[in-house]
Parts: structure tokens; sequence; C-alpha cells
């Protein structure tokens, strides 16, 4: 993880560095527009300034005016009542002057000094001329008749003089106030200037800033874009596809930084995703394999099937051109007993390879133990020398051991180039006990088949001693026993006529008995198959039954004793169970031969209900069948009468 | 005068002997006895007795040596009546018998015991008949069948079928069933016809047809 500090710290001194410029960027163009606002302000507070004084200005003016026009009318007039404004305007101009100097002054220093001497010829004007003037002109009144019309109409030579004066004077006045004003103006306009180029500046500093900005953003923006956004959504999008099973699916390493290290984890988190799936799926294929095997086995099936089925999932799931099971001899020999894949197809199953020299089946014989063949080259021995001829080049070996004894071998075998595949042997050896199961399964059944069909023989033998004993012996007593009574009699005088009557008795008894011993014997055991055959032991089986047979039996039937003997077992119990439960009116006996399997119906069109379960004679034919092999199989819906069938094969006895 | 001259074959020495004293008391001449098939064949050869009395079980195997003795006998001697006695009898070997001929007789071994009956199923062996076990006879006319075609015989029909079965000829099924020999060829001529049996004057033939019919049927 430390390169992917390092890049971390790539990729935020990108995102520190290029946020600083815009921040450098966008802070030089407020500080232009902020200077540009202070100059703005500065001349906003000038052209107020102005204002003041130009208003001061035209104030003290206006004094002037009054204080020359009350002069006027009280010289043309000589009445006092015109010197009302002239008395205000001459106390109020000291004040006035003295504030617009000091406006002026604080305004501009050129202004400051021409208020000043506005100031001074205002004060000069009243002090010089106004007030002198007043004084003369009331000195001249007191002098003079009281006033007259008309000498409002001729006024003194002497007072036009001083009017005359007076107007010099505020004309003077008036044109040094056009002269400020003017030059205010002036000051004005060229303030105005300086604040139209500030405002200029402020806006194009702005525009610049914001223009400025909006680039850096747009480059920023684009290399975001490149750098982070596009790889993201690659990533998102393979997230996506993974999610959705791509597992294949991978991202261009290119990305800078932590970019870089997001692709790098996800690639690497997509391999393991993948290995993860394919590790799974490998998993779920051996499940499945070994569960078809398992059924196989649970299903009872022939070892040979097991064994083909076991070496064809090998083959497949392993993905071995050839694979192999191997039963171990006695003679250091092992038999071929089935092959999978395709490069095993011609070998011949049954035949037996010689266990020599170091080859795999040779060495798990030795161990006992899983074992692999890196190369078949050089190795030595039949088995070697068979996989080089395939075209092999290694393979592994697992051992069987059934009910532990090392029964045989399972062999997978590869032609791919390349080192072995580790593993192998585990992945062989969880079908061995499958097959072991499937071996010791089949000892166990065939034993109990022999088992029990040596126990049935057993008692047929004994069935058919018990018979012979009878009717070579017992019935062989009785008769010459009867013989030997009615040669007693025969000789018995003719007086003794109640002994003679006595020994016929004894006779006839005799011959009761001797039928009772015909009946029980031909129970005990049917001494008629051996003589007659299956079908003629029948017919006489179904002459003695209670409800007529319909007998659908070939003649002449070629079946092995132990065969005819269980099915003239099987047809006697129904036959007597019918009579005793079936309440029916006919039986249908049939007996087909097909394929090498006997298959035996026997069905009536009794009641029905039959449990063959419950302590019937059916059990111990059960017995006999099944040591046969064979089936049986009742079906007895209540009202539906009863049907037997069985099925005997004939071909593996 | 021997009412004939007889050979006994059976492996069992005492019921021999006893066979031997009921045959002898009975007015037969026993003039050879057999433990075996072998010796039966060479004495027959040796005395050509007129009738020979064979238990069916005999060394070695104890299974049908009679039969084969009797099948012997028959072609090698086919004037020789010949007695087959078995522990059991069964129609397919009475059938085989009375295959070889007439002077045939098949009868379960405890039969002896009825010594009357006996003595005259010899007498009638002697004189050419055919003789089936009654009780085998018994069994095949009174089994029970599906679509039975005896059903279509009356009872006496059926009487009269199990003489014939049994080897007797129309005489003695007369004297048998105590009717006129006339009224027994009615009845038999009725049997054969609902049976779709061909008649035949050679009696063993009949049998052999009727045992078959039954046993096939």
């Amino acid at each position: 993880m430390s390169n992917g500090a390092g890049a971390g710290k790539g990729l935020i001194r990108r995102t520190v560095v290029a946020g600083g410029v815009l921040a450098l960027v966008v802070g030089i163009a407020f500080t232009v527009v902020l200077v540009a606002i202070g100059d703005l302000h500065h001349s906003a507070v000038l052209a107020s300034e102005s204002n003041r004084v130009l208003s001061a200005g035209n104030h003290l003016e206006r004094l002037v005016i009054d204080l020359e026009t009350g002069l006027r009318g009280f010289l043309i007039t000589g009445e006092e009542r015109f010197l009302a404004p002239w008395d205000d305007a001459q106390r109020a101009f000291p004040q006035q002057a003295q504030m617009f100097e000091g406006l002026a002054a604080a305004h501009d220093a050129g202004q400051g000094r021409r208020a000043q001497q506005i100031a001074q010829a205002g004060v000069a004007y009243i002090n010089e001329y106004s007030v002198p003037a007043v004084e003369t002109a009331r000195r001249i009144a007191a002098a003079a008749p009281p006033p007259t019309t008309s000498r409002l109409l001729a006024p003194s030579p002497r007072l036009i003089a001083v009017a005359d004066e007076g107007k010099r004077r505020v004309d003077e006045l008036r044109r040094q106030f056009d002269a400020f004003a003017g030059v205010e103006d002036e000051l004005a306009a060229s303030r105005q200037g300086r604040s139209s180029n500030a405002a200029g500046r402020a806006t194009g500093a702005a525009t610049a800033g914001i223009a400025g900005s909006v680039l850096l953003v747009a480059l920023f923006t684009d290399y975001l874009t490149r750098t982070i956004v596009r790889p993201v959504r690659r990533a998102a999008s393979m997230a996506g596809r993974l999610a959705g099973g791509d597992f294949a699916v991978r991202l261009p390493e290119t990305g800078a930084a932590e970019i870089g290290a997001l692709e790098r984890s996800f690639n690497s988190m997509g391999s393991s995703l993948q290995t993860s799936h394919i590790e799974l799926r490998q998993l779920l294929e051996e499940q499945a394999a070994l569960r078809r095997v398992a059924t196989l086995v649970a299903r009872a099936v022939s070892p040979a099937e097991v064994f083909e089925a076991v070496a064809r999932e090998v083959a497949r799931l392993l993905d071995a051109p050839a694979t192999g099971l191997l039963r171990y001899e006695t003679d250091r020999t092992a038999t071929i007993v089935a092959l999978g894949g395709e490069l095993a197809q011609d070998l011949p199953i049954g035949s037996r390879v010689p266990l020599e020299g170091a080859n795999a089946a040779t060495s798990v014989m030795h161990t006992g133990r899983a074992t692999r063949v890196e190369s078949y080259e050089d190795a030595p021995g039949v088995v070697a020398a068979m996989a080089r001829r395939l075209g092999l080049r290694y393979g592994v070996a697992a051992p069987i051991a059934v009910e532990g004894r090392l029964w045989g071998v399972i062999g997978a075998s590869w032609n791919r180039p390349g080192p072995l595949p580790a593993g192998m042997e585990g992945r062989l050896t969880q079908f061995t006990d499958l097959v072991a199961t499937a071996v010791a399964n089949a000892a166990n059944r065939a034993e109990l088949s022999a088992s029990r069909a040596r126990v049935v023989a057993a008692a047929d033998e004994t069935r058919r001693r018990i018979e012979r004993d009878l009717h070579d012996g017992t019935q062989q007593r009785l008769v010459s026993m009867a013989l030997d009574l009615r040669s007693a009699e025969a000789a018995v005088p003719p007086a003794l006529v109640g002994l003679k009557a006595q020994l016929s008795v004894v006779v006839e008894g005799l011959t009761g008995t001797m039928e009772d011993l015909q009946e029980i014997s031909r129970g005990i055991h049917p001494a008629i198959l051996s003589k007659g055959g299956l079908a003629a032991a029948l017919r006489t089986l179904a002459r003695h039954a209670s409800v007529p047979v319909a007998l659908d039996v070939p003649a002449d039937l070629p079946l092995p004793e132990s065969v005819e003997v269980a099915v003239y077992y099987l047809v006697s119990e129904a036959l007597t169970n019918v009579a005793r439960h079936a309440h029916a009116s006919v039986m249908h006996v049939g007996l087909t031969v097909d394929d090498d399997v006997v298959q035996v119906c026997v069905r009536d069109d009794g009641v029905g209900g039959a449990r063959p379960e419950r302590g019937s004679g059916l059990i111990g034919l059960r017995d006999r069948i099944e040591a046969l092999g064979g089936t049986i199989d009742v079906a007895s819906p209540e009202g539906q009468g009863t049907t037997l069938r069985v099925k005997i094969p004939l071909g593996a006895r | 005068m021997s009412m004939g001259r007889v050979v006994l074959a059976d492996d069992d020495i005492l019921l021999r002997e006893g066979l031997a004293s009921l045959l002898e008391r009975s007015g037969y001449e026993v003039v050879g006895q057999a433990g075996d098939g072998t010796q039966l064949t060479d004495l027959v050869r040796k005395l050509l007795p007129d009738l020979v009395v064979i238990d069916i079980r005999m060394p070695p195997t104890h299974s049908v040596e009679g039969l084969d003795a009797a099948r012997l006998i028959r072609q090698e001697f086919p004037e020789t009546g010949i007695l087959v006695l078995s522990a059991h009898v069964e129609t397919h070997q009475a059938m085989e018998l009375l295959a070889g001929g007439s002077r045939i007789g098949y009868l379960l071994k405890s039969r002896v015991t009825d010594v009357e009956e006996f003595v005259d199923t010899l007498g009638r062996i002697l004189k050419g008949a055919s003789i089936v076990d009654p009780g085998l006879v018994h069994e095949l006319v009174s089994a029970h069948r599906v679509d039975d075609p005896l059903a279509r015989l009356s009872a006496r029909e059926r009487e009269v079928l199990a003489q014939m079965a049994e080897g007797r000829s129309n005489a003695g099924i007369a004297r048998r069933l105590f009717v006129s020999e006339g009224t027994v060829e009615k009845h038999v001529r009725s049997i054969l016809a609902k049976l779709d049996l061909e008649e035949t004057d050679e009696d063993h033939r009949r049998v052999l047809a009727v045992i078959a019919f039954l046993d096939a049927h």
C-alpha cells in the first residue's frame, strides 16, 4: 500500500495546485476590482464636496448680490427699508465666506486660494465700498430736504458715481465667482474622467478574473474528467459487468495516482473473482459428478457400470484424455476394468497388464498411496509404454481400498505439455471411496444372493431327501408290511373269519396311510418336476386346485431346476391362497421366457385385498425368488382380484 | 398250470419277496427277481417271462430306471406284458408307457395291497389290455377346468369315460357298470363324438387318446 500512499499524495498535490492557481487568479481579479471600486468611491466623495463648495460659493455670491441690491435701493430711494437685506447679508457674509474658504481649501488648494481671494474681495467690497457708501448716503440724506418723488427720479451725480463703483466691484466679484465655478467644473470633469477609468479597470479586471476562473475551472474540470471521472465510470461499468457475471472484464491500468491504484485493485478483484468463480464451477461439477456416481452406487447397478461411469466422469472432470480403473490380481498383474477419455477408447477392457517397473499402478500397489508420474518419458514398464504410445505425457493414480484391502487403482493421464497440475491426486481420490463402496456392495450382494441360494438349495435338498425317504423307505415299508399282512391273511385258516377280516381292515388302514403319505410327499417336494418338467408339474397342480386354472405354459422349457422349483412353489402357494381367501371363479397362470428372463403371472378374479407382507407363505417364496436374483410383485386392489408377477433372470446363473 | 410266468424288479428285497409271495399265492409263477434295470433285462432275455412287474425307481439313480427298462423290454419282447409300479403316478409317464402298445399297466405301488384288484389287473394285462391307475384317472376326470369339455357329458358318460381311461374294454365297462355292452358302445360313441376323438379298435390307443385329451384340457 506504500505505492497507493505515494499515489495519494500525487492526486492531492495536483488538486491543491489547481485550487491554488484558481484562488490566485480570482484573488488578483478581486483586488483589481476592489481598488477600482475605491477610486470610484473617492470620486463620488470629491463630487459631493465640489457640489457643497459650489453651493457655498453660490450662497456667498447671492449675499454679495443682496448687498449690492440693498445698497442700490437705498441709494436710489434713500429709504431705510431697502437696507434690511443689506444688513442681513453684511452680518451673514463673514461666516459664509469663512465656510466657503474652509470648504474650498479642504477640497483643493488652488480653489482654496481663489476662495480666499473672493472672500477678501468680498470683505473689501463691504468694508471699502458698501459700508462707506451707506454712510455717505445717510449723511447726504440728513443734509438734504426730505426726500421727494423728484429725488427718486433724479439722483445726485455723486450717488451715480458710487453706484457705478459698486457695479464694477460686484461684477469683479461675480467674475471671480464664475472663474471659481469654471475651475471647479474643470476639476469635476477631470475627476469624472479618472473615475470612469477606474470603473473601466474594475470591469476589465472582473471580466478577466471571471474569464480566467471559468477557463481555469473548465481546464480543471476537463482534467478531473479525464483523470478521475472517466476512470471511475469505467470502474463502475466494470463493477456492473462483474456483478453481471462477466469475470473476464479488465480495466486499462493507465490512470494517475489513486485512480491507477483503483484500476489495479479492480483488476485484481476481477482476477480473484474469476479464479473463485472457476474454482466454484469446478467444485460444482465435481459434486455433480460425484452425485451421479453415488446415485449409480445407491441404485446398486453392476460394478462394471459404476467403473465405466467413474472413468468417464473423471476424464470429463479432470479434462484428462485417458483415465482407467485397474483391479490388482494376485499374480502381480492388474486387470483393466474400465477406461475413459477419448484416447483410451480402443484399449481392451478386461486385459491384464503386468505390474513391473516404476509406473503409477505399481507404485500405488507398493505404497498404498496416491502417486504422480511427472513424465512417462523413459519410465519403465508396460503401462508407461502404453501411455507413451497414446501420446500421454504425465499422470496421477490413486488407490482403491475395499474394506481395508487394496483392491485396485484409478488413474488419469494427460497429453498436453506443461507440468502436471497440482491437486489432481486429491480430486481423483474423491472417487475411490465410491468405487470401493460399489465393489463392496456388489460383493455383499453377491454373497447375500449366494448365501440365500445356498439356503434355498440346502432346503430343497433336504426336501428331496425327505421325499425320497418317504417313498423309498417309509412307503416301501408300508407296502411290504401290507403285503406281509395279506400273506398272513391268506394263511389264516378259514375257521378264523374274524381274524381274517381284522387283518384286512389293518391293510386298508395302511393303504389309507399310504395315500396320506402320497399327499404329504407331494407337498414336500414335487418329484414330478424332475421327471415330467415344469409344464406337467403345473398341470398336475392345476388339476388338484379347487378352482379352474387356465394354464398358459409352453411345454419343454429348458429351465434350470432351481427356477422350476421356484415357479412350482410359487404357483402352488398362489393356488393354496386362492382356494383359502380369494373366492375366485377362475385363475390364470402364464409363463413366458424372454431375453433370458422368466416371467410368471398368476392372477385370479377374486376379492383382492391380499396382504402378502402379513405372514403369508409368499414371504418364503420371496426369499427363494430373490435368491435367484428375481423379483416378486403382488397387486391386490380391493375387489379386483390378485395379480402376482415374478421375474427371474436366467443369464447370470 | 400257472396263470403266467412273472419276473419281478424292485430294489427293496422285502417288498419284492412280499410281492412274490402274493403272486405265487394267486397262481402266478415268479420265475425271477431283479434289484435293478440291468438285472431285469438280463433275466427277461434269459427267462422270457409272460409278464414283468417293475418298480419305476431303482438303482443307480432312483428316478425312472423302471421306465427305461420297460422301454427296452417292450422293444426286444413286444409280447411280454409289463406292469410298472410307481410311488406316484403322472400322466406323462402313463402316456409314455401307453405309447409303447398294449399289454401295459401303470399303477400306484400301494395298489398291490388290494390283492383281488391287483391280480385282476395282471390278468387283464396278460389278455392284452392297457391299464392306467384309477387314482390318476380320477384326478384327470374330476379336475376343475376352464370351459370344461367334460361338462358336455352326462354323468353316466363321465363314468364310462373314467372306465375307458383306466383301460377297460367295452365288455369290462359293461360288467363294471352293470349295463349291456351295447349300451356301453352307445355311450362310448357319444363320448368320442362330444370330445371330438376318433374311434379306434385298439383298446390301448383309445386309452392313450382319452388320457392325452384329459391331460391337455
